[in-house]
């Protein structure tokens, strides 16, 4: 079973994210990949994409959006061609001033030694709260 | 490695679930098991609840509120003392008459062949778009 280098592929694709090197990260990627990111249009980065072309801007969006980034994953959990993995994200909102510390669980599917799929779990609504002005709260 | 029984296990939950039978969900559980979904106040089933009577709280919640529940997982993804699943949890909200449908992912920690801990993610901005009065939502 290719479990194990599938979990090892997963860590490196996080450490590549870890030093912004996003090429690394998309060269992990099906040409077809269909990336999903569960939440509300506030969140800029949520939606689903398909294609690394589309998945380089969901990286946009988080960089252009957001600043001290942690993430941190403590479990890896693999079973055939699934990979799932369990940790929190913390980030501040540059536009709002905001921060947020959500749970996430990532869902990596693999074919063919590539990410076909992912889907991107977390507490859409503190995240969603984090993107929420001030102003729009009062109007 | 016992991950197949304990596949088995959580489908049986699955399925206690579906006809009503919260008793043979908690008989599953440990003494001391964590029950977590990290969400806002609005949703009365988010929170961190500790042991099986705690756990009632979680299930009474989702039966008071909800109506037309419907919880499809097609994915299992085992390893170790680990089991997670993906899949969609749909509802109607009783007070509300709002629907949601919303993809969910489910981690299940064993202990001694019972659940000792349960993660549980789906888009919480939705469901708490779901349980916010109209009434609430214009102000």
């Amino acid at each position: 079973m290719q479990e194990q280098q599938n979990v090892e592929k997963v860590k490196a694709m996080y450490a590549a994210f870890g030093r912004g090197d996003i090429p690394a990260v998309l060269a992990e990627l099906a040409a077809d990949v269909e990336w999903v990111v569960y939440g509300p249009p506030i969140i800029v980065y949520a939606g689903t994409r398909r294609g690394s072309a589309e998945v380089a801007g969901f990286f946009e969006a988080l960089a252009a959006t957001q600043e001290n980034h942690e993430l941190s994953i403590d479990s890896y959990v693999a079973q055939g061609d699934v990979v799932v993995t369990l940790g929190r994200h913390a980030a501040r909102v540059k536009a709002t001033g905001k921060s947020f510390d959500s749970p996430i669980a990532h869902v990596f599917r693999f074919r063919d030694g590539k990410v076909s799929k992912l889907d991107d779990f977390g507490d859409t609504s503190r995240i969603a709260a984090a993107y929420q002005q001030a102003a729009a709260l009062a109007g | 490695m016992n991950e197949q029984q304990n596949v088995e296990k959580i489908k049986a939950m699955y399925a206690a679930f579906a006809r009503g039978d919260v008793a043979s969900i908690l008989g599953a559980l440990t003494d001391d098991v964590e029950w977590i979904l990290e969400g806002p106040a609005i949703i009365p089933f988010a929170g961190t609840r500790r042991g099986p009577g705690e756990v009632t709280g979680f299930f009474q919640a989702l039966g008071t509120t909800q109506t037309n529940q419907k919880l499809t997982i097609d994915t299992y993804v085992a390893q170790g003392d680990v089991v997670a699943t993906m899949g969609r949890y749909a509802a109607t909200v009783t007070a509300t008459g709002r629907s949601f449908d919303a993809s969910v992912a489910h981690f299940f920690t064993f202990r001694e062949g019972k659940v000792s801990k349960f993660v549980d993610f789906g888009d919480t901005a939705l469901m708490a778009e779901t349980y916010q009065q109209a009434s609430a939502a214009a102000r």
